[in-house]
């Protein structure tokens, strides 16, 4: 029984990473075709950056959001010790009674959501009440467009990368985009004329403001240490990420310390982290939503409007996973063996297969942040409103620009990044110690706000995040 | 890369202001870690910070005139003395505001913070010599004021003032820079230097271009400086600010402002066109002058007196402005428009016109600081709703009962007047020589007229102060000595440099060197 | 007509229809909203312009920080519709005189720039640099340092007046 568990867990992982690498073949396939095939009939680039549009983003983007539906509900009730949705079933042939892991409730809630009725209260200021959830979602989805999910590579006689657009001021779009998705829930808040609803959009406006300023401050860090404000392209932070810094090779395979973000930048990673958690609106930050408290922002929405916000959050969840996998956990590369998987000569006669693969990799990381961001969702308790603030203004900024000043003197002083990889060690190490040293008589709202810290890097390393719910 | 390589020197000028704000940010760190009951030290921080950052100034008043970093500021005496003048305006008034705000119990480290901000920005702004630099700096010492104006938010007058300072104040940066952008479009450049070379082709390929440019920057330092009819503002944000502020804002802020204007009217009016500056600044001198004197007639209330009065003596400045751009050759009678005259004072009169201005500033600094500071010092903070601590009768019998500040108050209002031998006499007179020596004899003539009208609602004061009986029950507030010094320096400045003006108006006499003339 | 001139004539129309959006709304929350629109649209010509740093810094900070700071005041302010009625008085209608004849001069100052493009137009490769994000930070650190640390002390300052004008007791 138990063998017969393993294997269904491991066919279904398989399954999900063959479906992925196949996807992302098709991906580099459907870039090139499109590129050249734009390219001779109207003399314009940009095929690729459709053809990515439409795989990466509508594609993998949208499907792992709605997948995370499932996943949410499923992967809180392992860590609740419960089994989790698993009624809805279909009724065909050999899968007569089956639950299939929950997954035919993903159809049964979008049917749901799609006959339910559009309700709109008789005093909502009708038109800004149906362009609360439009703001909502389309920022958020459109976050994802500079993040590069594999390697820039010739194919059908183009060349062309796993992203949709690569502008010179790269996060900059990505800050400014992130900064608008606000609307939609302040103003949804505002359009309902209800005051839970109005509550709940004044709280995710202060939430917003609090957090906007140390999300910037704690990606300039790794700005400075690669110069560039660019995700994609050749001297891109994604691809930067891939060299050595230190490096040795045994028995062919490189080894070695790669210049990953959050290695050398692992406060700034916490500061983003939790900036950008504060960001997607979900629990321990969830006081816009608060559902036992004020209920929330879309109290009046219903029907797909609703399903509108709630996927909005997923998608949030996905984006977030992309962009942290982007800047801080090396994109596409490997910890180690780039450069032997790319010795090899298949893969030089063929690169889009190699291609393929990395981009898997990337999305297998963004799945795994995505599990670490649920578990942190489903470990800690919903910070108090006056707490947020103290953790945004009194703690993260000031953390970050101390930040800022100790990474750009280490860079300075040594521009090939070593000593800032050996600072950032030192850091995760303190950051380890602090985090694993039982203390005592410490103040609730101090324990609480270096816990969530903590857990950030903690996580980061080895993904123990539940050991931590023992503090509290 | 280009990278800019800076001088010792370069730093040299903007060093007062670099003081200034060091002292204003130390003031705001001893707010946190100093809690102690009284606080005068933060007053006489502000004063040493002020005096140091003056001393320095005033030695660079004598290094020869020369553009530094990289252009966008200019070391010349005529940016230094108003320095001068302005960290004198701000001591005092940080002295007289350490009373003021002791009797209302409200001392903080942050009023003088905002002072001295105030001053290191009305600094920068008198060195600025180009146009984006020239706009942060004087958004630096608006907002400064702006938040100084609503420090004392006890009743809705301040709310008001500030709000209404507030928004006018961004109504007229909003006007300045939106002329600048214009002169911009006509010459691609913000440099003061540049736009004038450029001028000249740009304003006859697009005159009108040109001319909205100039005119929107005019109107914008006009409410600045508030000549009529951009005055509106003053006697409101005047009355409702704490008297302290707005002596400083009577003084410095006007003299940075004033600087400011003739650094970019010099720069551009003559390339442009100087008949049309000339008459421009001859009628905004002629109406500010005449408009500001006969609202201050009916005042009871004499710190809104003292507000219209101060826009009566930016019409008095106005005209030695006007001065700098006076015909050059004009016999005297044959009327200032007349076709033939060459236009743009030569640079003898220029000089004389320029230390004028000068001398105004300083001899109005010290006078309206201790005109106002008499004011304030008189002021109980229990009336301050009620709309009569101004009026005159709080000044009845003021000989009796404090003689000291009667008389201080005395030789003010003889000084504001400009009856010798008071400092107001010798600037009016400097003022309206250059003036006449320009050909503006009946711009000169209007100045006199005007400020004979003056003389009536300022000796009124004095007829209260030493003729009329004291009121029944009139409380004045306890003497502070901090605003006692402060009186007495400016009463003891408005009669020395009215007897003695000799070595500062030689000093001041450098003031011609400005630069880029 | 290109496809710019196309795009300019939308943006244009836009930030004019969004502007007055801001003055005529009566709802305080639809003014902001507006105001939001008008600076996106206003991004647009900068991107139209080349200027494409300039634009998301735009869309940074005025239409994500600082006008989501107006809609949450908005917000807690709760503003009703009912504000007070606009009358006809002499400095009212001396006001709009002058607005009239400002907008006047500016039009007639405006149709009358020369139709000739200016000559930095024709090098295309400065204008495709010009607003690169490496372009403008090295402009601004180095050429334009003194008005940028000018700008430090502005806000330095602005902070402190905010904070002191907040304070609920002096």
């Amino acid at each position: 029984m138990k063998m017969k568990k393993w294997i269904e867990v491991s066919l279904a992982i398989g399954f999900i990473i063959g479906a992925l690498y196949g996807l992302m073949a098709a991906a580099y396939g459907l870039s090139g075709l499109l590129e050249g095939l734009l390219k001779d009939k109207f003399g314009v680039s940009g095929g690729a950056g459709f053809a990515n549009l439409l795989v990466l983003m509508l594609g993998c983007v949208m499907v792992i959001a709605t997948a995370l539906t499932l996943a949410e509900r499923k992967w809180s009730a392992m860590m609740q010790d419960r089994i989790g949705p698993n009624r809805a079933t279909i009724d065909i042939g050999p899968l007569k009674g089956r639950a299939l892991g929950g997954v035919p409730h993903i159809v049964t809630d979008v049917l749901k959501l799609l006959t339910k009725e559009d309700f709109q209260p008789a005093t909502a200021s009708k038109f800004l009440f149906n362009l609360g959830p439009i703001l909502a979602f389309a920022p958020v989805f459109a976050l994802f467009a500079i993040v590069p999910v594999g390697p820039t590579l010739e194919v059908a006689g183009q060349k062309v990368g796993l992203y949709v657009a690569n502008p010179d001021f790269g996060l900059l779009y990505m800050l400014g985009i992130a900064s608008l998705a606000v609307y939609g829930t302040s103003l949804a808040g505002w359009a309902s004329n209800n005051k839970f609803a109005l509550l709940g959009g004044v709280r995710a406006s202060s939430q917003m403001i609090s957090y906007e300023v140390a999300l910037g401050l704690s990606l300039v860090g790794m700005m400075i240490a690669f110069g560039t404000v660019q995700l994609a392209g050749p001297t891109g932070m994604s691809e930067m990420q891939g060299h050595y810094l230190w490096k040795a090779t045994v028995g062919g395979l490189d080894v070695g310390i790669p210049a990953w973000g959050f290695l050398l930048q692992p406060v700034g990673f916490i500061l983003f982290f939790a900036a950008a958690f504060a960001e997607t609106k979900r629990a321990p930050f969830d006081v816009p939503e608060g559902e036992s408290e004020i209920i929330g922002y879309f109290v009046e929405y219903s029907g797909m409007k609703f399903g509108l916000f709630m996927i909005a959050e997923f998608v949030e969840v996905v984006v977030l996973s992309g962009v942290l996998t982007a800047i801080f956990f090396g994109g596409w590369t490997l910890p180690f063996g780039n450069e032997a998987l790319a010795s090899v000569g298949f893969f030089q006669d063929h690169p889009w297969v190699l291609g393929a693969l990395f981009a898997t990799i990337f999305w297998v990381k963004v799945i795994l942040l995505c599990y670490l961001q649920l578990a942190i969702r489903w470990t800690f308790p919903r910070f108090r409103y006056d707490q947020i603030q103290t953790l945004g203004w009194k703690i993260l900024l000031p953390m970050g620009l101390v930040n800022l000043f100790v990474t750009g003197a280490l860079i300075l002083w040594d521009p090939t990044l070593r000593s800032l990889a050996i600072a950032g060690g030192l850091e995760i190490a303190l950051i380890a110690a602090v985090t694993l040293v039982p203390r005592g008589g410490a103040k609730d709202e101090h324990a609480e706000d270096h816990g969530h810290g903590g857990h950030g890097a903690h996580g980061a390393t080895d993904a123990a995040a539940p050991a931590l719910a023992a503090h509290h | 890369m280009n990278t800019p390589s800076f001088g010792l020197d370069d730093f040299l000028p903007v060093l007062p202001a670099a003081i200034l704000t060091a002292g204003a940010i130390l003031l705001l760190v001893s707010e946190v870690f100093l809690g102690s009951a009284t606080r005068t030290y933060q007053a006489l921080l502000a004063v040493v910070t002020s005096v140091a950052a003056g001393a320095l100034a005033f030695s660079n008043a004598f290094l020869p005139a020369h553009a530094v970093l990289q252009g966008y500021a200019v070391l010349d005496p005529f940016s230094s003395f108003t320095t001068v003048v302005v960290c004198l305006g701000t001591g005092l008034g940080a002295l007289l505001g350490a009373g003021f705000l002791k009797h209302r119990n409200a001392e903080r480290g942050e009023f003088y913070a905002l002072l001295l901000f105030a001053a290191a920005g009305m600094s920068l702004l008198a060195m600025s010599a180009e146009f984006i630099t020239l706009f942060v700096n004087l958004e630096v010492l608006s907002v400064s004021t702006y938040a100084l104006t609503a420090y004392l938010r006890r009743g809705p007058r301040p709310s008001e003032a500030g709000f209404k300072y507030f928004i006018l104040g961004a109504f007229a940066a909003a006007l300045l820079l939106y002329g600048a952008a214009l002169l911009y479009g006509a010459t691609g450049t913000t440099h003061l230097s540049e736009m004038a070379a450029g001028l000249g082709a740009a304003a006859k390929a697009q005159p009108a271009l040109v001319a909205c440019g100039f005119f929107l920057v005019g109107a914008g330092f006009a409410f600045k400086v508030a000549a009529v009819p951009f005055h509106m503002w003053t006697p409101d944000v005047y009355e409702g600010a704490p008297t302290p502020v707005t002596a400083v804002m009577s003084a410095g802020v006007k003299a940075a402002a004033f600087v400011a204007l003739v650094r970019v009217f010099l720069f551009l009016g003559p390339v442009f066109d100087p008949e049309v500056v000339f008459v421009i600044f001859s009628a905004l001198a002629a109406a500010t002058m005449v408009v500001g004197n006969l609202l201050a007639i009916p005042q009871r209330n004499v710190k809104r007196m003292l507000a219209y009065s101060s826009v009566a003596h930016a019409g008095y400045l106005l005209s030695g402005v006007a001065a700098l751009f006076a015909p050059a050759t004009v016999a005297p009678k044959s009327g200032v428009l007349s076709a033939s005259a060459t236009w743009g004072a030569d640079s003898a009169l220029r000089g004389e016109a320029l230390k004028g201005l000068l001398f105004y500033l300083l001899a109005y600094t010290v006078t309206s600081l201790g005109s106002f500071g008499v004011v304030g010092a008189l002021e109980r903070r229990e009336d301050e709703t009620k709309g009569n601590a101004w009026d005159l009768d709080r000044f009845s019998g003021l000989a009796q009962r404090r003689p000291f500040q009667a008389a201080a108050m005395a030789v003010f209002l003889l000084s504001l007047g400009g009856i010798p031998p008071t400092v107001g006499f010798m600037a009016k007179l400097l003022v309206f020589r250059a003036a006449v020596d320009a050909g503006l004899v009946g711009l000169a003539v209007l100045g006199v007229l005007s400020s004979a009208a003056g003389v009536y609602y300022y000796l009124r004061v004095v007829v209260y102060m030493y003729m009329r009986p004291a009121v029944e029950g009139m409380q004045t507030p306890e003497r502070q000595w901090t605003t006692e010094f402060a009186l007495a320096a400016s009463a003891l400045a408005v009669v020395g440099l009215g007897l003695l003006p000799g070595s500062v108006s030689d000093w001041l006499s450098r003031a011609g060197l400005i630069f880029g003339q | 007509m290109s496809a710019e001139l196309v795009l300019f004539w939308v943006f244009a129309a836009a930030i004019v229809a969004s502007a007055g959006g801001v003055i005529i709304a009566r709802n305080a929350i639809a003014s902001a909203m507006s105001l939001v629109a008008c600076f996106f649209f206003l991004a647009g010509i900068y991107v139209l312009l080349w200027a494409h740093t300039i634009a998301a810094l735009q869309v940074l900070v005025y239409a994500g920080a600082i006008m989501v700071l107006f809609l949450f005041v908005i917000m807690l302010l709760s503003l009703t519709e009912s504000g007070p009625v606009a009358q006809l008085s002499p400095s009212r209608i001396l006001g709009a005189v002058g607005t009239a004849g400002l907008l006047a001069a500016l039009v007639g100052a405006l149709l009358r720039l020369p139709k000739t493009l200016p000559t930095w137009v024709s090098d295309t490769a400065q204008v495709q640099r010009f607003g690169t994000i490496k372009e403008v930070g090295q402009v601004m650190y180095t050429q334009w340092l003194f008005p940028f640390e000018a700008v430090s002390l502005l806000l330095l300052v602005a902070i402190v007046g905010a904070v002191v004008v907040a304070k609920p007791r002096i």
